[in-house]
């Protein structure tokens, strides 16, 4: 099935991670050591000549900038400011901020290790254990199910199951259990992220070329030691690369820390309180850099990575199967913990579909419409044609750009190139709360340059559209980054002879984009549209800063509707998001199932 | 080096289920015998089964039926880590992640010897592929051919009982590969170790094998020395893909002895025959070398037709000849130095018929 290749599957900021097993990445290509003014501007008086790739680059670089840039520098102008210098003091001096940084820490390297710890056995059991192929499938199908719901969803069913009155922890055991601080949000992030670790390490175990074992094994090694010192050195940097980017994901998350982290405060609910609570953007702003600046290193040493990890293995033709292990002595413990973890999957999201239909889950089980009657036709219907809408707006618009971008990037010929290529993954390497407050800063007030207006308010009240617009932005922003990887990595799958062909059989530049490059990436396209889709209607923490009375927001509303502890309001919530999601993405792969398949074949060719 | 090891394979067979349902016999009723110290090539076009073969020698596929005996043993349950048998693989599959000595010392470190005796044998083996002051580099940092010796040094280093190569040149450029493959040829005389080697190239066949053991559809066409297999070819398959030949269609006559006499588009000559040859229609093989075009007016036997192409390419002038609606194919050595056919002559052309060879025409349908 498509779905399986589409980076849809990895939520977050994970989409080149996973494409980068399908072909090595480059960020960019070295430029020549000496980077003449007079080349400079000859490589872009060449661009002028073809006036649409100019469009093309002139957008692109204003989305950038204006999108992405603008709001982060306005962020650290903030924090900059003589205010700012004190809060920065107070942050480091006082206890309480050192305890905030200790428990993120804490928090994202808990959740780093145990969910790239579970993506690692899931990914193992998938490719290298002898199990029924059914179970097998059930197995990756539940790992999936995470990324089609929103981040918290998880934390509610969690505390609805464990939590005080939980109906396993009390109800079963009678026990008055704690789950709110570090554990219950170790075991809810772990279970809402791990699915990225699971697909990038599922993708390289099956990269690894099998002869690889085969002559370890060849060699007198037991399947134990062939493990020890072949297959995990090999992998190492993949799962660096996954642990830093559930490093990163975790201290980002804001929606879980909301609902579950009762007294344990993190980053990203003190900050969240600092703007929501206090209005006090400054200390939102330094708070922010705090956050900003390890995020965004990780991510791009990440990213190296992954990188690095994608060519571990390339010499000659893989041959040979992969012999699977058999060992019951193996075979039963890791099947067997793998099924559990693909059971609890199944018992969250099982009680939020049950949750959703009775009155009150554990306390009033009787069945009952009006959780859905709620969402669909009353108060909440708002709020999911809103948000529907405008994912939908979203969608075509990333799509494009990380199409378009993806081009430049590839085949373009620019100085400021791989700035391009950066600047858009910011959108993603960024938390998306630090991405709310920049909006809030940035665009609370009409940019204007010598008395023209350049961009109108877009947050807060009176904004234009009710704020729709800064909402649409950021959903743009946080998927264009994983369309741009999905259209790298196909184009660099594209020899460019191919276009050359093209070219000397007479066909301009524009006509070859349109005749040939565009139907060979096709298929990124389209998967950069479903995760588009997916990643939009899911984002929580960048817009719970920009919704305004006449913007809701579905997220913003399950989180609401958790906290007044209406539990059967927000699971209907999740249930009808969920379907909205898995409907679109139905749609769209339909469409592309239509289209022939004869463009992802040409993509294979060498 | 070490005291050699015989490899038997008695009636080995392979069936695969494909994923659709359907079986696959990749290897039907193999047999061979390979002496203590002999090198014997598997050879065959893709498909064949040569490498399905090898890959049960090692252990990494289990045989459906048939035994595999190593020393007179058979080695059905010995899991493909205690098998000692050094394969080197098409891809190389060198470890990445370790330097070039701790690839071959891998295999050494599992048998638990002391750091001294890994060292030691590390250094001869790597001179012995020359390979010495590479020690620490990682494979990645090495060429093709480099690469190529590292995968040779890690199987030679455990001191293998058989030693197993899947088409390890086939990721080379030619002129390495002709290197390579004597060297390979030298070291394996040297060491004396018993060998199996798997290739679908036939030159690399005839110049490293005592032995070819020419595959088809999972079958062995025949078992024989290069000499032999080339010259005596058991089917048509066997002439067709161990070198180039033109089939003529002949009536035997007089079968005996590795001999018979044929009849050959009205002209009977004696020639040497397929010992499993019988009176009646009949193939006879003719090697483009073996035929040549006739400068002079009375040579036996001699058959008409009509230059199609002429090559001049240096140590011989290659000819298509349009002989009785058939298109022979001639590699003239004569006509480098003397006269040079042009496209559209009417010429007569001979063979030698010492180097010609008599064949079933019933292999002709394999």
């Amino acid at each position: 099935m498509y779905l399986r290749a589409a980076p849809l599957i990895q939520r977050g900021c994970a989409p080149s991670l996973y494409l980068s097993t399908l072909s090595p990445m480059r960020l960019s290509r070295p430029l020549a050591p000496t980077i003449g003014w007079r080349r400079v501007w000859r490589e872009y008086r060449a661009l002028a000549r073809d006036p649409l790739y100019l469009i093309a680059l002139v957008a692109a670089a204003l989305f950038v900038l204006a999108a992405i840039l603008y709001p982060l520098i306005a962020t650290l102008g903030q924090a900059a400011s003589s205010e700012g210098a004190r809060v920065l003091g107070d942050v480091l001096r006082r206890p309480v901020y050192h305890r905030i940084i200790l428990n993120t820490l804490v928090m994202g390297l808990l959740v780093a290790g145990v969910g790239t710890g579970v993506g690692f056995l899931l990914a193992f059991v998938q490719v290298r254990v002898a199990a029924p192929a059914w179970l097998k499938r059930f197995i990756h199908l539940t790992a999936l199910v995470p990324v089609v719901s929103p981040p918290f969803a998880v934390a509610v069913a969690t505390i609805v199951l464990f939590g005080r009155s939980g109906l396993i922890t009390y109800g079963v055991f009678g026990a008055r259990t704690d789950i709110y601080g570090l554990p219950g949000l170790t075991i809810v992030m772990t279970l809402s992220f791990f699915t990225v670790a699971y697909l990038s390490l599922s993708g390289l175990l099956r990269g690894l070329d099998p002869a690889m074992d085969e002559a370890a094994t060849n060699l007198g090694a037991s399947r134990w030691h062939q493990f020890r010192t072949v297959t995990l050195p090999m992998l190492l940097p993949g799962l660096g690369s996954s642990f830093l980017l559930l490093f990163v994901e975790a201290v980002a998350d804001l929606g879980n820390p909301l609902v579950l982290g009762g007294n344990f405060t993190v980053l990203a609910t003190r900050l969240y309180l600092a703007i929501v609570g206090e209005y006090d953007l400054t200390s939102g702003s330094v708070l922010s850099v705090v956050l900003l600046i390890p995020s965004v290193l990780l991510y791009f040493l990440q990213w190296r990575l992954a990188t690095r990890a994608s060519v571990v293995t390339i010499t000659g033709k893989p041959t040979g199967r992969v012999l699977l292990i058999t060992d019951k002595r193996a075979v039963i413990p890791l099947v067997g913990a793998a099924t559990a973890i693909a059971l609890f999957i199944v018992l969250i999201y099982g009680t939020l579909l049950v949750g959703a239909f009775v009155m009150s889950l554990g306390v009033n089980n009787t069945f009952t419409l009006k959780n859905f009657e709620f969402v669909l036709l009353g108060y909440g219907a708002e709020a999911m044609i809103d948000t529907s809408f405008m994912s939908a707006i979203a969608t075509p618009l990333a799509g494009v750009l990380g199409m378009v971008i993806a081009f430049l990037v590839v085949r373009g010929r620019f100085l400021g190139r791989s700035a391009l290529d950066l600047g858009t993954m910011l959108g993603i390497a960024v938390p998306g709360t630090i991405f709310g407050i920049g909006y809030l800063l940035a665009f609370n007030n009409p940019t204007t340059l010598g008395g023209v207006t350049l961009i109108p308010k877009l947050t807060g009240g009176a904004a234009v559209l009710g704020g729709a617009l800064a909402i649409v932005m950021v959903y743009v922003i946080r998927s264009t980054p994983a369309g741009l990887r999905a259209g790298v990595a196909a184009l660099q799958q594209i020899d460019p002879a191919i276009e050359e062909a093209s070219v000397s059989l007479g066909a301009d530049q524009a006509l070859t984009f349109r005749k040939v490059t565009l139907p060979l990436i096709r298929p990124a396209f389209f998967s950069g549209l479903i995760y588009a889709f997916a990643r939009s209607m899911t984002t929580v923490s960048a817009i719970l800063f920009l919704t305004t009375p006449e913007t809701r927001i579905m997220t913003q509303q399950i989180l609401n509707e958790t906290e007044a502890g209406r539990f059967g309001n927000a699971f209907a919530y999740v249930v009808v998001l969920i379907a909205i999601v898995l409907v679109v993405i139905g749609l769209l792969s339909l469409l592309i199932g239509l289209s022939t398949g004869a463009e992802r074949e040409a993509v294979q060719t060498p | 080096m070490t005291e050699a090891h015989s490899l038997i394979l008695q009636d080995v067979t392979k069936v695969f289920q494909t994923p659709e349902g359907r079986t696959v016999t990749a290897a039907d009723g193999i047999s061979l015998q390979i002496a203590q110290g002999e090198f014997v090539t598997l050879l065959g076009p893709s498909g064949c089964g040569k490498t399905t073969t090898l890959r049960m020698i090692a252990g990494f596929e289990f045989p459906t039926s048939g035994r595999i005996l190593l020393d007179g043993k058979d080695i059905a349950n010995t899991p493909p880590n205690k098998r000692e048998m050094g394969m080197v693989f098409q891809s190389y599959a060198l470890f990445p992640h370790l330097t070039v000595f701790e690839n071959i010392a891998y295999g050494l470190r599992l048998r638990r010897m002391s750091a001294a005796d890994v060292t030691r044998i590390v250094d001869e083996t790597m001179a012995l592929v020359n390979l010495s002051g590479l020690e620490q580099r990682r494979p990645a940092a090495l060429s093709g051919g480099q690469q190529q010796r590292v995968a040779l040094a890690r199987a030679l280093a455990i001191r293998p009982k058989v030693l197993l190569f899947d088409e390890p040149l086939s990721n080379l450029d030619a002129k390495l590969r002709v290197a390579l493959r004597s060297e390979i040829r030298q070291l394996q005389q040297r060491l004396g170790i018993t060998s199996l080697y798997v290739t679908h190239d036939q030159a690399e066949a005839m110049s490293l094998s005592d032995r070819v053991v020419v595959m088809n559809g999972g079958r062995v066409e025949q078992v024989g020395a290069p000499a032999e297999v080339y010259r005596r070819p058991a089917s048509r398959f066997v002439a067709d893909f161990i070198g180039q030949a033109n089939f003529l269609p002949v009536t035997a006559t007089h079968v005996a002895e590795g001999q018979a006499r044929v009849v050959c588009w009205d002209q009977s000559v004696v020639v040497p025959a397929h010992p499993a040859l019988r009176d009646g229609p009949a193939l006879l093989m003719v090697r483009p070398e073996c035929a040549r075009l006739c400068q002079a007016e009375d040579e036996q036997p001699a058959f008409v037709g009509v230059v199609q192409s002429a090559t001049y390419v240096g140590s011989t002038v290659e000819y298509t000849v349009l002989s009785r609606d058939q298109t022979i194919n001639i590699a003239d050595h004569d006509s480098v130095w003397t006269r040079l056919f042009q496209v559209g002559d009417s010429v007569r052309w001979t063979f030698d018929p010492r180097r010609v060879y008599a064949l079933s025409a019933l292999s002709a349908e394999g």
